[in-house]
């Protein structure tokens, strides 16, 4: 499982040049996640053991979503996560999460949006498709085209 | 006329008036409907495009279409939208490396183009006694969605009306409408 140690800005004891923002909570004693080409090997870490919804982590996403307007797939998001706050969630809930977390810390350093979604599914290593619930999907279809459905095997 | 607008929200913009985008594409089939607009409005020019790069955070939307309005013998605004399959690469997206972006404009947009027409049409007006062709186009295989095609429809029956006056200001307003 994962936890986020300090949001959204000043995440400590980290190597990286932008990526001081998750430990593995059962790791800290060790040092940062691993490390390799300058890139964390989190690949998919998050979205398969876990990630703690917090109070504040949900709210630093909300405000970083905030500048970008509505658009209702990121409601349908936030209310999963709402729902969910306190618990560890998986899958595309949890890459959700930490992609606006550290796209919010890249963008909150000086990064423009372009750079910092880029560096943040590099991160992650998931898919873009990934990043919201094959629910929310079904939920706003004319939020998403046929690639985001025949990926998450949604009947079309 | 090309101009390259910066909008809020980390948005940007491309427009085209009396201009075409390089996305031209050969249709392999047609969707139409036939418009009664609410009030008719004279057209100002015969060409309009839009290219749209909106982020949400985790995705993005991204469209490119293109339109051009000819004279026809009906009364009201008859609106074409070629359809077609995916095409090559188009050069220089606003998506950057953000997407992959190819020329063209798959089925399961077509309708949203349409709506987008008519939303105009309905609650601004439009040109009658036109046929309004939507033969520009490219779509990302991540980025674009109904939503995204069917404002940016909207958007280009509106570009095809503005005045010449204070016009990077009405598009503007548009953008931001």
């Amino acid at each position: 499982m994962y936890t986020i140690v300090q949001i959204p800005f000043g995440w400590a004891n980290c190597p990286g040049t932008h990526c001081s923002w998750l430990k593995e909570a059962g790791a800290l004693a060790q040092g940062p996640l691993t490390v390799a080409g300058g890139a964390f090997q989190t690949a998919g870490a998050a979205a398969e053991q876990g990630i703690q919804i917090t109070e504040e982590g949900l709210a630093a996403v909300i405000d970083h979503l905030a500048q970008f307007g509505e658009w209702p797939a990121n409601q349908a998001m936030i209310d999963r996560l709402s729902a969910q706050l306190g618990e560890v969630v998986t899958g595309a809930d949890a890459n959700f999460y930490t992609h606006e977390l550290m796209e919010a810390n890249f963008m909150g350093s000086g990064m423009t949006y372009d750079e910092a979604h880029t560096l943040a599914i590099q991160i992650e290593g998931v898919s873009p498709f990934s990043l919201y619930h094959p629910e929310v999907i079904e939920q706003c279809p004319e939020c998403f085209n046929a690639n985001w459905r025949a990926y998450w095997g949604i009947d079309q | 006329m090309k101009l390259t607008l910066e909008l809020p929200r980390h948005a940007r913009a491309n427009v085209w008036l009396d201009d075409a985008p390089r996305a031209t594409y050969a249709a392999t089939s047609y969707l139409g409907r036939t418009l009664a607009p609410i009030r008719t409005i004279e057209p100002a020019r015969r060409l309009a495009a839009i290219e749209l790069f909106v982020p949400h955070g985790p995705s993005l939307s991204y469209a490119l279409l293109g339109a051009e309005l000819v004279m026809a013998e009906s009364t009201d605004l008859e609106v074409s939208v070629s359809v077609s399959k995916e095409g090559p690469p188009l050069i220089s997206p606003l998506t950057g490396k953000l997407d992959r972006v190819s020329i063209g404009l798959p089925k399961e947009f077509a309708q949203a183009v349409l709506d987008g027409a008519a939303r105009t049409a309905q609650e601004l007006g439009a040109p009658t006694q036109r046929k309004l062709l939507y033969r520009w186009a490219a779509h990302g295989f991540v980025s674009s969605s109904p939503t995204v095609f069917e404002n940016a429809s909207a958007m280009v029956l509106r570009f095809l009306t503005l005045t010449e006056n204070d016009l990077e200001a009405q598009i503007c307003r548009i953008l931001s409408s």
